[in-house]
């Protein structure tokens, strides 16, 4: 699917919802525990967990693929694992900030 | 009693109003025995207000403790002379620029230095001592409007507003009880006095001196009328039950995200160019900060969030936040309370009244509240027997008019 930055996604198969923070430009297989994820004003038949992809999403954490350009925030945990296609997305160590006065 | 880290010092002060007044205190908080010298009918502040507490006046009471007093009528020569008989016997004088006993040839500081070389001589002035406006009276509101600081409040286009802070009174005190524990150091250093000079507008230049650094490069100063820590206008963020102060600081990356997941906010402000960076410039006093508060206080009202609800959240992802207080709140408030700084102090004549204790710590000569602020005159005779007269002598110049002692009926 085409997805764009600022757009909301939820799984098809847990509780995990995202917003895109950063898209690519093409077609991207955004995918949670195995399967693909829907608009999250898709209320979408529950799937089947892929027990390989169910390490779990954590909320408040960024998940990125950074040589396709994408990158999400997890706005609401769940137990699938955030992919493009079958590859695991890497979890994105927080940005150390500079102080302000 | 420990001892504070000025006693022994002793100190004469014959500066009336706040500034002179405020930082003879801060002596007397560290130990100093300060000795006020008022005319016969007292320092001015004594009788400024409202507001007034008692009858008495609640700015001479909040900068007169840990001072003796001695009246004296100042304008006469006896009292000239008695005046510079007390300064040949201190350590430190303070005095305001032009005012009597200290402002002729015979009694100023050349001529006590004569006989006390190693006098702190501390001179207070509105535009100091010298250049064209050196004689020119001054005051609070003349030198916030001269020091460019009451462009420090207010808004973009709107007339400038006074700050309600005695800033100038106040601030020059805290100046000039430095600058004195600066030359008591060289003193004990090298032996020698010296004259020490501090100005309201001086030190009102130095408060806003990071302005005047910002302005070498105007094209990147922003806020062009009400900057750096004022800037713009701040009047807190409406909470459910009050307001709240709040602000983005330590946190990282991932606080951030989280305070917005919180509030429901990734959707509105996630495009929103005011709130790259993190949000660093869309809160507390970030240049889009005025601009993006309806959008903070929608959301905590949205959630139906208090104070406490606030400041919790905000507190977790490491930012400042607090209650903007009123005095009620104020004095209710823990960490107020567990300062221990605000007091009530007994005065026989003046009742009870709550006072701002020494906020500073030392932790081994630690500052204190010794006395009460007295009433005039009130230790005219133990100073003057202190100072070696007899008290035929003293006796003589009560009679005479040219010193009193206010007993406790008088007051």
């Amino acid at each position: 699917m085409r997805i764009k930055s600022g757009e909301r996604l939820r799984s098809a198969v847990c509780d995990t919802q995202v917003i895109v923070v950063k898209a690519p430009a093409h077609v991207v297989d955004v995918r949670c525990g195995g399967a693909e994820m829907v608009p999250l004003d898709t209320i979408p038949e529950r799937g089947e967990l892929d027990a390989t992809l169910a390490s779990g999403s954590l909320l408040g954490k960024r998940y990125a693929n950074p040589e396709l350009g994408l990158e999400v925030l997890v706005t609401h945990a769940g137990v699938g694992t955030l992919s493009v296609a079958n590859e695991p997305l890497s979890i994105q160590e927080a940005k150390k900030l500079p102080s302000s006065d | 009693m420990t001892s504070g880290a000025m006693t022994g010092v002793k100190v004469l002060d014959a500066t009336q109003g706040l500034a002179g007044p405020f930082g003879a205190m801060r002596l007397g908080d560290s130990g100093a025995d300060v000795i006020k010298l008022e005319p016969l009918d007292g320092d001015s502040s004594r009788a400024m207000g409202p507001p007034f507490v008692n009858g008495h006046s609640a700015t001479f009471l909040s900068i007169n403790r840990n001072k003796r007093s001695i009246a004296v009528d100042l304008e006469s020569d006896r009292g000239r002379e008695l005046a510079a008989r007390l300064a040949t016997g201190v350590d430190v004088v303070l005095e305001d620029w032009r005012r009597a006993p200290f402002d002729r040839a015979d009694s100023g500081y050349d001529a006590v230095r004569g006989k006390n070389a190693g006098v702190i001589w501390c001179t207070v002035s509105p535009f100091g001592e010298e250049g064209p406006k050196c004689d020119e009276p001054g005051g609070e509101l003349v030198v916030q409007a001269m020091s460019d600081n009451m462009n420090s409040l207010g808004r973009p286009g709107e007339p400038p507003i006074r700050i309600g802070t005695d800033v100038a009174g106040m601030n020059t005190g805290i100046f000039a009880s430095q600058a004195i524990a600066a030359a008591l150091l060289a003193r004990a250093r090298q032996g020698i006095g010296q004259r020490v000079s501090v100005s309201q507008l001086g030190s009102l230049l130095h408060m806003r001196g990071i302005m005047w650094t910002m302005m070498s490069d105007p094209d990147e100063w922003f806020g062009l009328f009400s900057d750096h820590y004022t800037r713009p206008p701040e009047h807190g963020y409406k909470a459910l039950d009050g307001l709240v102060y709040w602000g983005l600081r330590r946190g990282d990356s991932e606080d951030w995200d989280r305070l917005l997941i919180e509030l429901d906010l990734l959707d509105k402000v996630f495009d929103d160019p005011r709130f790259a960076g993190y949000g660093r410039e869309a809160t507390s006093i970030g240049r889009y900060a005025p601009d993006c508060k309806p959008i903070w206080e929608e959301a905590f009202e949205a959630k139906q969030m208090t104070r406490q609800d606030v400041i919790k959240l905000v507190l977790s992802i490491k930012g400042d936040a607090v209650p903007v207080n009123d005095y009620e709140s104020l004095v209710a408030d823990e960490q107020v309370q567990h300062m221990s700084v605000i007091t009530d102090v007994e005065h026989p004549d003046g009742g009870t009244y709550t006072a701002v204790g020494p906020v500073l710590g030392l932790s081994e000569t630690p500052t204190s509240v010794r006395h009460r602020p007295p009433r005039i005159g009130e230790h005219t005779t133990e100073i003057l027997l202190e100072a070696g007269l007899g008290r035929d002598e003293i006796e003589q110049l009560k009679r005479d008019g040219v010193v009193r002692e206010q007993e406790e009926h008088e007051a």
